[in-house]
């Protein structure tokens, strides 16, 4: 796809095909042909007006045919898949056209005065000839059809996958949970009789929240430090709803390099919203989730490792796994075989470590 | 009357007792995180009303609520909208959103107030003991009450019992809906969800999920609505999908 693009980008494909250089094409073509005229007849025996009168004939009708099976024959018959029927009618056209030609020779009347003769005598061996150097010029005619179709099929192929590879990218994205930001303001509202500080602080929070959602979720790559804040926020809201929950987020390096590093949005909530989801404790023990980013190398290296209850078990099986398979789809076409992300599962932890090129 | 609140979410519990002690002197037993400790407090309790919440980890409100006795009233308080038909399946007294209105709330405990005066009432005394072409009678304290068909408006299967909705009053007897419908005129009385069966004549205006008669709102059930729109309408009206 890429490597396509690239070769459209230069200078006599764009000639070619290019809407911009229509009407030069169009001069080239008549130019080209009149100068293959008349340069290998310019030793020609005949002279004078007649010789400009076969030039004339020749160049009218050849240009012609020329138009007639870019413009009539190729897309009626040729594109629509009936080329047995074009060959034919090809032969035809080219085979009419030069029996007009000599039709036109003998009208002239000079002609009438002595070279009449030598035309006839040429004329079986040069009608021959003829015949196959017009077919050859017409079909290279066909070939540059043929040719600026199949660029711009490719062109079209090429942006049906991208817009498909968006569209399936924008999917896979993670939308804003309705019944998360319900279950909040009812929190919020609780908080609001109690705790003015704490209900002011989680309005701040739900604000940050949302706004990454809304506006920072439509960038192709945003900053990991503004995605790092907005899984602590989200980490936060979420041990509001919660009795027990500890939650923690490491972030190892030095500020400048995670300034520096950009990331495609939400990568990285599918992991924490699983955790969020799986590490209710039915039992009276001490769930917790610890998340940690760490630049190794060329590396981003995420981790989520939160508390497993072996008694929960979630509600909505059914869809229970459908967050990681569409996160590894993501993955897929963000980076192709560039990440790896392990995954592992034992009776009190679940963990996720996801390795990601910078 | 007394009542329990679940929900799994801490700062949703407080706001609901803050908010019945608002609203109303219902007695608050207990508040509950999950669907089990709730359960267990019911086995040694006489509990009245359930403030439920539906989407909780391992047992929801709604697998929760068929597992109730008879004589607790259940209002369901949650953020999703698309439970409600189901709620209603279930026989709840209401269905409240989060976050929750406080009139809305009020309006709901009086309802399951009325509801609870009549299940005192002990229902299961009042009986059908006939009916006529014109008119029923139901057996109530040794008298015989004569209800015109005319009269009643809707008929609200509630547990065990149907409610009888008539212009001036509410009569509750032992029955099943589907016994109840039986002895009604069909041509005017409609079956239109698992819990309502309406008077035609009654019906001011609806919509494809409500029918409005007066302050009342009844939902329309999924298997209940081709009927409702072909007899009603005609034909000329279908449901919406």
């Amino acid at each position: 796809m890429k490597a396509e693009l690239e070769l459209k980008n230069t200078k006599p494909l764009q000639f070619m095909v290019d809407d911009r250089y229509r009407i030069l094409r169009h001069v080239v073509l008549l130019v080209v042909s009149l100068v293959l005229i008349i340069y290998p007849n310019l030793s020609s025996e005949y002279s004078g007006p007649f010789n400009y009168y076969r030039w004339l004939c020749i160049y009218v009708v050849l240009i012609a045919m020329c138009y007639i099976n870019m413009y009539v024959l190729v897309p009626i018959f040729f594109f629509t898949g009936r080329y047995l029927l074009y060959l034919v009618l090809l032969a035809l056209l080219v085979f009419l056209s030069l029996t007009l030609i000599s039709s036109l020779f003998h009208a002239y009347p000079d002609t009438v005065t002595g070279r009449l003769e030598e035309v006839c005598n040429e004329k079986g061996k040069g009608f021959f000839q003829g015949f196959f150097i017009t077919s050859a010029i017409i079909l290279i005619t066909t070939m540059i059809k043929l040719f600026q179709r199949w660029t711009k099929d490719n062109e079209r192929i090429a942006e049906l996958n991208n817009i498909t590879l968006r569209m399936e990218l924008n999917e896979l994205r993670s939308q804003i949970n309705p019944h998360f930001l319900f279950n909040m303001l009812n929190g919020i509202k609780a908080l609001i009789r109690t705790d003015h500080e704490k209900a002011n602080l989680v309005i701040m929070k739900l604000s940050e929240f949302l706004r990454y959602q809304i506006y920072e979720n439509n960038d192709e790559k945003t900053l990991l430090k503004s995605e790092i804040t907005f899984l602590s926020n989200f980490l936060n809201l979420e041990m509001l709803r919660r009795d027990k929950l500890s939650v923690d987020i490491n972030v190892q390096g030095t500020p400048e390099i995670f300034n520096g590093i950009y990331v495609p949005p939400n990568l990285f909530t599918t992991f924490v919203e699983n955790a969020v989801k799986h590490s209710v404790d039915v039992s009276g023990g001490e769930p917790y989730i610890h998340v940690k980013f760490i630049v190794v190398g060329a590396e981003l290296h995420f981790s989520c490792i939160n508390s497993r209850d072996p008694l929960f078990v979630p509600n909505d099986q059914k869809n229970s796994g459908l967050g990681l398979v569409n996160i590894k789809r993501r993955l897929a076409l963000l980076y192709q075989e560039g990440y790896t992300l392990t995954v592992e599962s034992t009776e009190n932890q679940f963990s996720v470590l996801l390795k990601l090129p910078l | 009357m007394n009542c329990i609140i679940v929900d799994d979410e801490p700062l949703a519990r407080a706001e609901m007792e803050a908010l019945i002690n608002e609203v109303s002197s219902i007695k608050i037993l207990g508040s509950f995180s999950n669907a089990w400790t709730a359960l267990d407090f019911l086995k040694s309790n006489q509990v009245d009303l359930i403030f439920l919440d539906i989407e909780m980890p391992m047992v929801t409100g709604l697998d929760f609520a068929v597992e109730l006795s008879g004589s607790t009233l259940v209002i369901f308080t949650t953020a999703y909208p698309q439970y409600a038909l189901k709620s209603y399946e279930l026989d709840a007294i209401d269905y409240l959103l989060k976050p929750i209105d406080k009139r809305r709330l009020d309006k709901a405990i009086k309802k399951a107030e009325n509801y609870q005066k009549l299940l005192s009432d002990n229902p299961e005394k009042n009986t059908v003991e006939g009916n006529t072409k014109d008119f029923l009678l139901i057996k109530s304290d040794r008298r015989f009450h004569r209800i015109k068909f005319e009269d009643i408006r809707f008929v609200e299967g509630l547990k065990d019992y149907v409610v009888i909705h008539l212009a001036s009053q509410k009569l509750i007897t032992a029955m099943n809906l589907k016994t109840f419908h039986q002895k009604l005129p069909q041509d005017i009385f409609l079956r239109v969800s698992k819990s309502y069966v309406v008077n035609k004549n009654y019906i001011e205006s609806f919509d494809h999920h409500t029918i409005y008669l007066g302050t009342n709102e009844l939902p329309i059930g999924e298997v209940y609505k081709r009927e409702f729109f072909s007899t009603y309408s005609g034909g000329s009206i279908l449901p919406e999908n």
